[in-house]
């Protein structure tokens, strides 16, 4: 679909307005044509009292007429624009939520809100006059061409060259600058971005004392964009001018060809006046077919741009025979899973292992060992490149997604909050939590007495990504949130890095108690959570190099044996001190 | 018929969308109009940006008129081709007239491109540079500044605000402009065609007067209303975006896409309003206008018919006709003029926000004269040091951020206890005494600022209570008659010259009886607080709950706005709190309402201390020595931090390296001293490469080398090796495609590579795994070497090896313990009982 097609789709979401529009805006052109010509006759009608006023009765009454369809045609059309927006938006906004997470990887956030923002905002004046104008200044160039076609041949198929060659110049105009706008929006979106990362990065900057290498960067972009800009003012500058010359053409060549006829005896002066009045008629329609030209190619660049989302396929859907999955019992089982994020890079291989219902498991293994990537599969959040997963015996593609994911609570690395309260927050995932199940999350992830502390209490406002709640806050949050929804399978992702010894200690206890008939997967670096886990998985380079529990694998696996030692000597090394 | 269509041609500018932004503050914008600079002082900013093109400006404006001359002067033109030419059958002349017609033609086409592309040009000039102004401010501003504001916000001003001057810069300023001289122009050639005509068609005034006022009563609302469910729209989509992968994760589409629908529909709402009302006014002045025209021309054709002469003045038929196309180039201005002035008021305020920007100061001031250091020792010492984020140097506490913790607190009254008076809410109530003090018209408000002090405390008291938020223009009377209750007059008044009995100053010896008390008000007479816990208990009954007082009293200038008549249950039953209550006169407190006051005293004291993060901190740290820093989550470890680094400023005492108070180390010398390795490692969009060596504006062969020698020396070295374009792989947006460990290594990394003379480690491998960390740990043993380095950790094996420890708690507001590892065990307290945890891990796994 192109941006032409794309714009008349939206208009037709409102088809009995969009048709009315039309057919108001008809008449009211076409009744709006007629009034000149009674105001002419009204000068000449000056001799006669009885002409002259019913002449002025009929510019009233034709008027009236403009006035009544007009605005007719106006009111539907406030609906058809209108409706065309909002239609574009929701579905932009659902295309965003349809997508896999790795068209997020792969997109920067900040490209993406200026599409899903600005970019609609460009589009606003095609939707609103695109219409009205277009048609306008349509009908008023069949109607010159008309009125040319009655008085001579010769001059109407002049016009008609007229007419063509300045179309053909604008559409070159318009080709050259569609690239131009797509380039003002593509290094506007990059100058926000650059922006935006100075201002969450604005510790680092003047850690470093980076400040004018950031300007002079930033000062790359500016002017990246003041160079896009000025390019489009240079062309699209030129339509004014381009209208004024082929208006100054058509009057002379009349006033040339004419006069000679004249002279000659073939043309009358009246003809020749009114012929000229045409051409100054012309300004307009010309000008305004120039103008919506521009705007459209603006709203081309900018739909193009909301396109990309619009068009991109979610790699991730429900299959067509999709099962419900109501409560899962929580068995989980990888069979030989190989993916990688990009086609020629596998981050892991052939991974295969098996948690029965109920049953711990946690996953060892160096920083990029892959350990982040196992769990995001689990929700498929990615689609994996070979092998399967199952849930319960079932293949988790053949689950409906919603289903799935409602069963899995997931606590990610790193954690993102809502600009809501924190009771809003923590109950993100279950919409009719009460306030005691509430509370009782947040009590389990050893947050509630922080809260409380807040002189708003859960109904404090947690504030743009959640800042002025310290990293180890923010962990716990998502943690009371993924409690809250009481999920069958519960996966923590390193989710206590942040968390002072203490507080995690008193976590995990209440967890422990919790997660009794849930299946659980864990990222940890704790020996206690290690040890006491039903099945150990060590991962080196996206293979699997051990799995087994603690007991067995400290007796068969060297790098768990080794791995064990150095964290328990390590670690009883510092609280051996106490005994001493 | 040419008329017509010009205006028609302005008339459909109409549709055009209020630029809208992209954050928050459009919301606010919707509430508060008001601008935060006088008008003047704004144009006066945008036009020394636009001063610095004025000639060319010139240039193009005056070519600009050009073309609207030529335009004017066209008609004469066609006129004597017909008249010379055609009628007269003069082909010579015919020939001659159309090549000057068609050449000033051409010369008007190529004038109007040169101005318009020009005029484009310095407009798009002038926002390269405010862009630039803006960003370069930015990179001054103290971190402070982020912390208060959305990102955004900030984000907002730097791009919709700034396109939204180009608009003003580039369009309305030119349109205005040929507006007005197109204007007179047309005023001038109507009286000179025909006065009496003329005279007519100034009917237009009225009626367009009217039209303005009606747009603009209407129009702004809908504007308004339009541009702040937009920010709706626009923060809603945001979020959304940004924690897409949580909304999925939960499977939240629908409640998302539900939030979002609701924004939507609003500003379609919004918006169908605005066209609507377009779509309504502008076919009526379409209409009235040609109803115009046609009156006039009915009233000149009939002045034609009859011969009539008006004041001796006749209207000929060729005038008539050249009114036509007159009348629309004269109703044509007035059409831009209306709809530029919501433009104007939308470019106004997005200047006044920029200019705010531009004018914010810088907290972080560099010294004056700053020095630069040399053969570093690497000595810190913290001197009484306190410090609180919300808190600002010697000014009272502005909580503009309406985030946890930063409630703005609301003082009630002018009441208080007396240790409360150096408290920095008690700086802000003194400070709007005072402001309100100068509002007074004199000789009030002299009278009352030399006199304030030097009252009895009981006048002062009565006196405050009325007139605090009151008008000051109808303070004096109050005033006059409060003070004459007491029988004092404000000299030079008609109570003090009616009433000689009265005295008309104060004292010194009136101080003196109070000097025991300090600023401002003694304890209430019992009265007056048993008929507020009235009103607090009647409140609390209706009400049965309490609101939590910081809410409200939530709205702006709740404090004084009240004053005592119209004070809140809420403000009442905080400024009950703050005061001494005897006895015997609290027992006579209804219960319900004793308990609510117990509640706030609570409160209070909870934000009180909430300001403060680090309270009277000493710290000593030797240079080449090895401190770890450790307590529980808020307890100000990163702030320690972040005040060696001068990120923030204290609030008082001082921070010195070596000696020198580190406000008067030029501050790129004292940052380049320090290696830091914040708590998120933020890494920017760019190479690996370039993240490593960021510190260097031109690496150079040898910091190359560097690069992969510190990069080996903390194991960073191998993984970088399994990228697919190794040190030149591209980091994206956040580093989100590597893991959070391997970021933090990399910013570990960066900040070795400096060779700083003092490490700063702020969790900086929380998140790398225990192998890689055991690592690290060797690494950092070597590299502690000959380097003053300050370690946060939680994990209590990295501590162990420092020289000393310190141990910081939340609610001390600074450190409870300090000594080396055993020492600190032998003391049995806070560190101890952190380290039995980490025991108790081991413990579990020894059953």
């Amino acid at each position: 679909m192109n941006s032409f097609q794309m714009i008349f789709k939206y208009w037709a979401k409102s088809k009995k307005n969009f048709i009315f529009q039309f057919i108001f805006l008809l008449l009211s052109t076409i009744f709006y044509t007629f009034t000149p010509i009674f105001i002419g006759r009204m000068i000449g009608s000056l001799v006669n009292a009885n002409e002259l006023l019913v002449n002025f009765l009929f510019v009233l009454g034709f008027a009236f007429l403009v006035y009544i369809f007009n605005r007719a045609a106006r009111s539907r059309g406030a609906v058809v624009s209108s409706r065309a927006i909002y239609h574009l938006r929701t579905d932009i906004s659902n295309a965003i939520y349809r997508q896999s997470f790795s068209f997020f990887d792969k997109t920067e956030t900040g490209q993406l809100i200026s599409r899903a923002t600005s970019d609609i905002e460009e589009t606003q004046m095609i939707f609103g006059m695109g219409l009205n104008l277009g048609i306008q200044s349509i009908l008023q160039m069949i109607g010159v061409f008309v009125g040319f076609l009655l008085f001579s041949f010769e001059l109407s198929i002049i016009l008609l060259i007229a007419f063509v060659s300045s179309l053909t110049i604008s559409y070159f105009i318009a080709k050259k600058l569609k690239p131009i706008f797509l380039e003002t929006r593509e290094s506007f979106g990059e100058l926000t971005s650059t922006i935006r990362e100075n201002i969450v990065g604005a510790e680092v900057v003047r850690m470093f004392s980076t400040q004018d290498k950031e300007r002079q960067k930033f000062q790359k972009n500016n002017k990246r964009f003041y160079n896009a800009s000025v390019d489009s003012v240079k062309f699209n500058s030129l339509y004014m001018p381009l209208v004024f010359v082929v208006i100054g053409f058509m009057t002379i060549i009349i006033f040339f060809l004419g006069g000679m006829w004249y002279i000659e005896g073939k043309m009358t002066l009246n003809v020749i006046i009114t012929l000229i009045s045409y051409i100054a008629a012309l300004g307009f329609p010309l000008m305004m077919l120039g103008q919506i030209m521009l705007v459209y190619v603006q709203a081309d660049a900018a739909l193009t741009r909301v396109r990309e989302i619009l068009d991109s396929a979610p790699e991730i859907e429900d299959s067509p025979d999709a099962i419900p999955l109501k409560s899962a019992k929580g068995e989980i089982v990888f069979e030989n899973v190989s993916f990688g994020y990009t086609s020629e890079h596998r981050i892991l291989k052939d991974i295969s292992f098996k948690i029965p219902e109920g049953k711990k498991l946690a996953i060892l293994g160096t920083t990029g060992s892959g350990k982040s990537t196992i769990i995001n599969l689990i929700p498929r959040f990615y689609e994996i490149n070979d092998g399967a997963i199952k849930i319960d015996n079932i293949d988790i593609r053949n689950y409906f997604l919603k289903d799935l994911r409602s069963n899995i609570g997931l606590v990610s690395q790193e954690t993102y909050l809502f600009n809501k309260s924190i009771a809003d927050n923590i109950a993100y995932g279950k919409k009719d939590a009460t306030h005691e199940e509430i509370v009782e999350a947040a009590k389990i992830a050893e947050l509630h007495g922080f809260i409380t502390s807040l002189p708003e209490g859960y109904n404090s406002i947690v504030g743009e990504r959640g800042t002025r709640l310290s990293g180890g806050q923010k962990q716990r949050l998502s943690i009371a949130r993924a409690l809250i929804v009481k999920p069958k399978i519960l996966v923590f992702d390193d989710s206590t890095s942040s968390v002072d010894v203490e507080t995690e200690f008193k976590i995990q206890e209440a967890l422990m108690k919790i997660m009794k008939g849930t299946t659980t997967i864990i990222i940890t670096q704790r020996i206690s959570t290690i040890r006491n886990a039903d099945l150990i998985l060590i991962l080196d380079r996206g293979r699997v190099v051990g799995l087994g529990n603690h007991k067995e694998l400290i007796e068969s696996n060297v790098l768990y044996k080794q791995i064990f030692e150095t964290l328990h000597h390590k670690q009883k090394s510092k609280g051996g001190v106490i005994n001493e | 018929m040419s008329s017509h269509n010009q205006k028609e041609k302005e008339e459909e500018k109409e549709i055009i969308q209020p630029r809208v932004g992209m954050h928050r503050h459009f919301m606010m914008d919707g509430e508060k109009s008001k601008l935060e600079h006088p008008r003047s002082e704004l144009w006066k900013w945008l036009f020394s940006y636009l001063g610095r093109y004025k000639w060319k400006f010139l240039t193009f404006l005056i070519l600009l008129l050009i073309g609207t001359l030529v335009t004017s002067v066209s008609p004469i033109i066609s006129a004597n081709i017909i008249d010379h030419g055609i009628v007269a059958e003069d082909s010579y002349y015919i020939i001659i007239m159309s090549t000057f017609y068609f050449s000033l033609l051409l010369f008007m086409a190529i004038t109007t491109y040169f101005a318009q592309y020009g005029m484009g040009k310095i407009s798009q000039r002038i926002t390269f540079e405010i862009r630039n102004d803006l960003f370069y401010k930015l990179q001054d501003m103290s971190l402070s500044y982020f912390d208060k504001r959305s990102s955004g916000d900030i984000m907002s001003i730097t791009t919709n605000d700034v396109t939204q001057l180009n608009q003003l810069v580039g369009g309305q300023f030119v349109s205005i402009i040929s507006s007005v001289v197109g204007l007179i122009l047309t005023i001038f050639i109507m009286f000179f065609l025909n006065p009496y005509l003329a005279l007519l068609s100034l009917i237009i005034f009225p009626v367009f007067f009217f039209f303005t006022y009606l747009f603009r009563k209407v129009a702004m609302g809908l504007f308004k209303e339009s541009r702040k469910t937009i920010g709706n729209v626009t923060s809603s989509i945001q979020e959304n975006i940004a924690g897409a992968k949580v909304v999925q994760a939960y499977g939240q589409e629908k409640k998302a896409s539900t939030e979002f629908d609701e924004a939507n529909t609003a500003n379609y709402n919004a918006m169908l309003k605005i066209r609507k009302f377009m779509a309504t006014i502008f076919p009526l002045i379409s209409l009235v206008t040609t109803v115009i025209t046609a009156g006039i021309l009915l009233a000149g054709g009939f002045a034609v018919l009859g011969n009539v002469s008006v004041f001796g003045i006749t209207v000929s038929v060729g005038v008539l006709s050249a009114f036509i196309s007159i009348l629309g180039q004269f109703f044509r201005p007035f059409m831009t003029l209306m709809q530029v002035q919501e433009m104007i008021v939308a470019a106004l305020a997005a200047s006044d926000r920029i200019y705010s920007l531009l004018d914010e100061k810088v907290e972080i001031p560099e010294s004056k004269n700053p020095k630069l250091l040399e053969n570093v020792i690497g000595e810190i010492r913290f001197d009484s040091v306190d410090f609180g984020y919300i808190l600002e140097n010697g000014e009272d506490t502005k909580s503009e951020s309406p985030q946890i913790g930063s409630q703005a607190m609301s003082p009630s009254g002018l009441s208080g206890r007396p240790d409360l008076s150096d408290n920095p809410m008690m700086k802000q109530m003194m400070k709007r005494a005072m402001d309100f003090m100068k509002a007074l018209p004199e000789p009030y408000s002299s009278f009352m600022i030399n006199n304030i002090m030097l009252m009895p405390q009981n006048i002062r008291q009565k006196l405050f209570m009325s007139i605090m938020g009151q008008n000051p223009s109808e303070a004096p009377k109050l005033i006059d008659t409060i003070l004459a209750e007491f029988n004092y007059a404000v000299p030079g008044t008609d109570n003090a010259n009616n009433h000689p009995e009265l005295q008309t100053s104060f004292k010194q010896a009136d101080i003196k009886a109070n000097q025991e008390e300090s600023f401002p008000i003694p304890a209430l007479p019992p009265e007056a607080i048993l008929q507020m816990t009235k009103v607090i208990e009647k409140n609390l009954k209706s009400k049965a709950t309490i609101q939590s007082s910081s809410s409200g009293m939530g709205e702006g200038g709740g404090m004084m706005g009240g004053g005592m008549p119209h004070m809140s249950p809420q403000s009442m039953l905080r400024m009950l709190a703050t005061i001494k209550i005897k006895k015997e006169v609290y027992e006579q407190i209804p219960k319900i309402v004793r308990e609510a006051l117990d509640e706030e005293k609570k409160l209070i004291q909870h934000e009180q201390s909430k300001g403060y993060v680090l309270k009277n901190v000493n710290l000593d740290i030797p240079s080449g020595k090895t401190i770890a820093i450790v307590g529980e989550t808020g307890a100000g470890k990163t702030t320690i931090t972040k005040l060696i680094s001068r990120f923030y400023d204290v609030n008082d005492g001082k921070v010195t390296l070596d000696n020198i108070d580190i406000r008067e180390i030029d501050k790129k010398t004292l940052r380049n001293l320090i290696g830091l390795v914040p708590q998120d490692a933020f890494l920017f969009t760019g190479t690996v490469k370039e993240n490593l060596l960021y510190a260097f504006d031109n690496p150079t062969p040898e910091t190359e080398k560097k690069m992969i020698e510190v990069s080996k020396f903390l194991g960073l070295h191998n993984f970088i090796e399994t990228l697919h374009k190794k040190y030149d792989t591209k980091l994206k947006e956040n580093a989100s495609n590597i893991s959070i460990g391997q970021r933090q290594l990399i910013a570990f990394a960066r900040a070795l590579i400096t060779d700083p003379k003092i490490l700063i480690l702020d969790e900086a491998t929380s998140s790398v795994d225990p192998y890689t960390e055991t690592l690290i740990q060797d690494a950092l043993n070597k590299a502690r070497k000959g380097r003053t380095t300050i370690i946060i950790a939680h994990r209590l094996s990295t501590i162990k090896n420092a020289d000393q420890i310190i141990v910081l708690g939340s609610d001390k507001h600074g450190i409870v313990e300090q000594g080396d590892h055993e020492s600190l065990l032998a003391l049995n307290g806070k560190y101890k009982r952190l380290l039995e945890m980490q025991h108790r891990d081991i413990e579990i796994n020894n059953q």
